[in-house]
């Protein structure tokens, strides 16, 4: 798994790539804590990601869940484009519980 | 307007009905009828002038008589004041006193050339005292008038007309007393002269003649400015003058206020009618200038529908077959046309077979849009077919296009990709002509080819056309497209390319799905331009997929109690089962990753893993097996619980799972069956 942290555009975006299981998992866990903590309108880029489990949610609620203690109404942002990716949130019901796009223009259409 | 009838006579007819013989002469309704309405609003503005000239005429002689006449009645009022001045002073002291007053009123430009004092008795009048010459009135008159004297309001007055020099004579008594006095004056009016204005005096023409008596005649004229001899609109007017009358004839001589008013009405009801003529003949011109232009613009409009019947006509038969077919392989197209004009446009894909294992593909696409754009892509799909079916390489075909075209001659060029496919060796050979590169999808990976690119057809100059001659994979997919579905305004073209190659590799299944998915996520509604893909895969891949659905498997291994056991399982398990549908794959390998999660996490212990194909009921059953006795809890987490999806997504993906912990081995073992479906190929 690979992660590109693009600070300064706008929104701020998180790119992750590759597989994300629980070997992977505390290392986008160190990436996401702080770049959510920076920024609330952060952006995670899964549409690279070829690979997720329960691990790699169990992350982006528990992020999520951090934030909503200081900003009740805070939902993370996710692009998800593949098929294999977005039939985890599914099956979890978290689509709604995360704020899921088609693309990062879609993200960006929504402000 | 009758519409003629559509076809290639229709313009003719509708030119014919430009010249319509026979009735040209005739000018329009409209145009009588507003030429008529200002010849009407001339005339009757030339009557209103014309009258409002009389009235200003009538309005000048009521003036100037009522002029004359206060003037009469102050000069009559003067002399009465002045005779009843003189005469209470005679009444009241003598002769002597009247004769004062009476001498400062006589003179040769006096009021007065004569003022006479006279006693009135039963006997007759005597006279008392006289100031000035001798009076003209004869001693006859003088008698008989002095003697009608009464005490009046009104001075009495006597007509001396006939004397030398003309004069009027008044004379006055005042009343009460049995023997009166009577004042008596006399008072020339001069000769006839005439007063006469300049002609450019707004007074010009504006005169008047007064008579003593109650009608003109020239025995009792007093004074003129009116030359008698000429006629001219008058008006008479008989005003009191002392106890007798005057009257006052006043008259227009000529024109007042200059010519120009009494041309006014000629001016308006002539120039009005010309004008009336000239609105008639304009309107006239106008009715048959926007016939002329309504049966133009139905002739161009006719025209217009014509081409674009062609234009539709014609796209609709250059339009790709939308289910092109090749034995061994799979091919999904689209043609999504542009909306930015209602014209067509000059993108294609064409599928040329070349023998039982041999296929052409060309796609393109011809610069701007219309007819001539259609035209000239049909035209080069034609010549690329021929060459093609000739046995020409694709770097042939582009050499001898070149030849054919020229955008200086067709107005438009082509950008065009070619590809010979052989289907038995998995090979293929590319070459481009200014087109964007083939993208090849092979599982979650894909590139552009890089395909070598010469000048587009039409386009002089530049690299001879060559060509790239690569190997595919069994289950390669190629995905050729023209510049609509990667171009958009204000984005970069390589960030468009990107995305393609993003997309193209997120979804998995059919060629047709995948391109829904593809034109889903690509192309915008309302895309201006048009865009025309075609993607083509080796039916080995499905029939791989087949061969796999046949064929039983049972693979085994076993992995360490590590976070790193999670992933190598994994790819344990996508190697046993490759070939089978790729969502079973997808789902496998995730539901594997939990189990194996579980296993390393809670029991911290090596992880067997089992994985059986049943090629009979088309199940695939996956176990993992851990020493020792975990306990494991179905249930549903909470939204925002951090753990305990794993098993929740076995629950909901796995046709069947379950737990076993036989007694006396100290093992437990996790299990799920997926059902394969056939038609997720």
């Amino acid at each position: 798994m690979q992660i590109e942290y693009h600070e300064s555009s706008t929104p701020p975006v998180l790119v992750v790539t590759g597989e994300i299981d629980l070997a992977s998992a505390p290392q986008l866990s160190d990436a996401l804590v702080p770049a959510v903590a920076a920024s609330h309108d952060l952006v995670v880029d899964l549409s690279g990601v070829t690979f997720l489990d329960s691990s790699g949610l169990n992350v982006f609620v528990q992020v999520q869940q951090t934030q909503r203690q200081t900003d009740e109404q805070f939902q993370l942002r996710l692009v998800v484009t593949r098929d294999a990716i977005r039939r985890v949130f599914d099956v979890t019901g978290l689509t709604q519980v995360f704020a899921l796009y088609d693309s990062l223009d879609a993200v960006g259409s929504t402000g | 307007m009758t519409l003629p009838a559509r076809g290639e006579s229709a313009p003719r007819r509708g030119v014919g009905a430009l010249r319509r013989p026979g009735r040209r002469w005739w000018p329009h309704t409209s145009s009588i009828v507003a030429g008529a309405l200002l010849i009407g609003i001339a005339l009757g503005a030339s009557a209103g002038v014309q009258s409002s000239i009389h009235n200003g005429q009538d309005r000048a002689l009521q003036n100037e008589a009522r002029n004359v006449r206060s003037a009469l009645d102050s000069t009559v009022s003067s002399v009465q004041s002045t005779l009843i001045a003189a005469l209470r002073v005679a009444s009241a002291s003598s002769p002597s006193g009247f004769e004062a007053i009476a001498s400062s009123n006589v003179g040769a430009h006096s009021q007065f050339q004569t003022v006479t004092l006279w006693r009135q008795d039963r006997t007759g009048v005597v006279e008392l005292a006289s100031v000035g010459r001798r009076p003209l009135l004869s001693a006859a008159r003088q008698r008989a008038f002095l003697n009608s004297v009464v005490p009046s309001p009104r001075v009495s007055v006597v007509d001396l007309l006939a004397a030398s020099p003309r004069s009027v004579g008044f004379a006055e008594m005042l009343p009460g007393n049995t023997s009166p006095l009577i004042a008596y004056a006399e008072t020339a009016i001069g000769s006839r002269a005439q007063v006469h204005f300049d002609t450019t005096s707004p007074f010009y023409g504006l005169d008047f003649a007064i008579y003593l008596g109650n009608s003109p005649a020239s025995s009792t004229l007093i004074e003129s400015s009116i030359d008698l001899s000429k006629s001219y609109s008058s008006r008479t007017t008989t005003v009191p003058f002392g106890n007798s009358h005057v009257t006052i004839v006043t008259a227009i001589v000529g024109r007042p206020a200059g010519v120009l008013p009494y041309s006014v009405p000629w001016i308006v009801a002539i120039g009005g009618t010309l004008l009336g003529l000239a609105a008639g003949a304009f309107v006239d011109v106008q009715v048959r200038r926007r016939r002329s232009a309504l049966v133009v613009a139905d002739v161009s409009q006719r025209r217009y529908e014509d081409q674009r019947r062609v234009a539709s006509h014609l796209q609709e038969a250059i339009r790709p077959d939308p289910h092109p077919k090749f034995p061994g392989l799979e091919i999904a197209t689209r043609y999504v046309p542009g909306v930015s004009t209602l014209d067509v446009g000059g993108d294609w894909y064409d599928v040329i077979s070349l023998g039982p294992t041999r296929v052409f593909i060309s796609v393109g696409d011809v610069s701007g849009r219309g007819l001539s754009a259609a035209t000239l892509s049909s035209s080069i799909r034609s010549a690329i077919r021929a060459y093609a079916v000739q046995g020409d390489a694709p770097d042939e075909v582009l050499r001898k296009l070149s030849a054919l075209y020229d955008v200086v001659r067709d107005g438009h060029f082509a950008t065009v990709l070619c590809v010979r496919l052989d289907v038995a060796n998995s090979c293929a050979e590319f070459s481009s002509a200014g087109h964007l590169p083939p993208l090849v999808v092979e599982g979650a990976s894909s590139q552009f080819l890089p395909v070598p690119v010469t000048a587009p057809v039409g386009v002089r100059g530049g690299p001879e056309p060559s060509s790239i001659e690569v190997n595919l994979a069994p289950a390669a997919t190629i995905v050729m497209f023209t510049d609509g579905l990667v171009e958009r305004r204000g984005i970069p073209l390589d960030e468009g390319l990107d995305r393609l190659a993003l997309i193209a590799t997120t979804r998995r299944g059919s060629l047709d799905s995948i391109l829904n998915y593809v034109v889903r996520q690509m192309v915008e509604r309302d895309v201006a331009d048009d865009v025309a893909i075609i993607a083509l895969r080796q039916v080995e891949h499905a029939e791989r997929v087949s061969r796999a659905l046949r064929r039983n498997i049972v693979e085994r291994d076993s992995f360490e109690a590590s976070v790193e056991a999670i992933g190598a399982a994994r790819t344990f398990v996508k190697l046993a089962i490759n070939g089978l549908p790729a969502e079973t794959i997808d789902v496998a390998t995730l539901l594997t990753s939990e189990l194996v999660t579980n296993a390393v996490v809670h029991a911290r212990a090596r992880a067997d893993v089992e994985v059986r194909y049943d090629s009979g009921n088309r199940q695939l059953r996956i176990s993992v097996t851990n020493a020792g006795h975990g306990t494991l809890a179905r249930r549903t987490p909470k939204a925002f619980e951090p753990t305990g999806r794993g098993l929740q997504i076995v629950e909901n993906l796995a046709h069947r799972w379950g737990v076993e912990a036989p007694q006396g081995t100290q093992t437990t073992t996790v299990w799920f069956i997926l059902e394969v479906q056939k038609s997720a190929l």
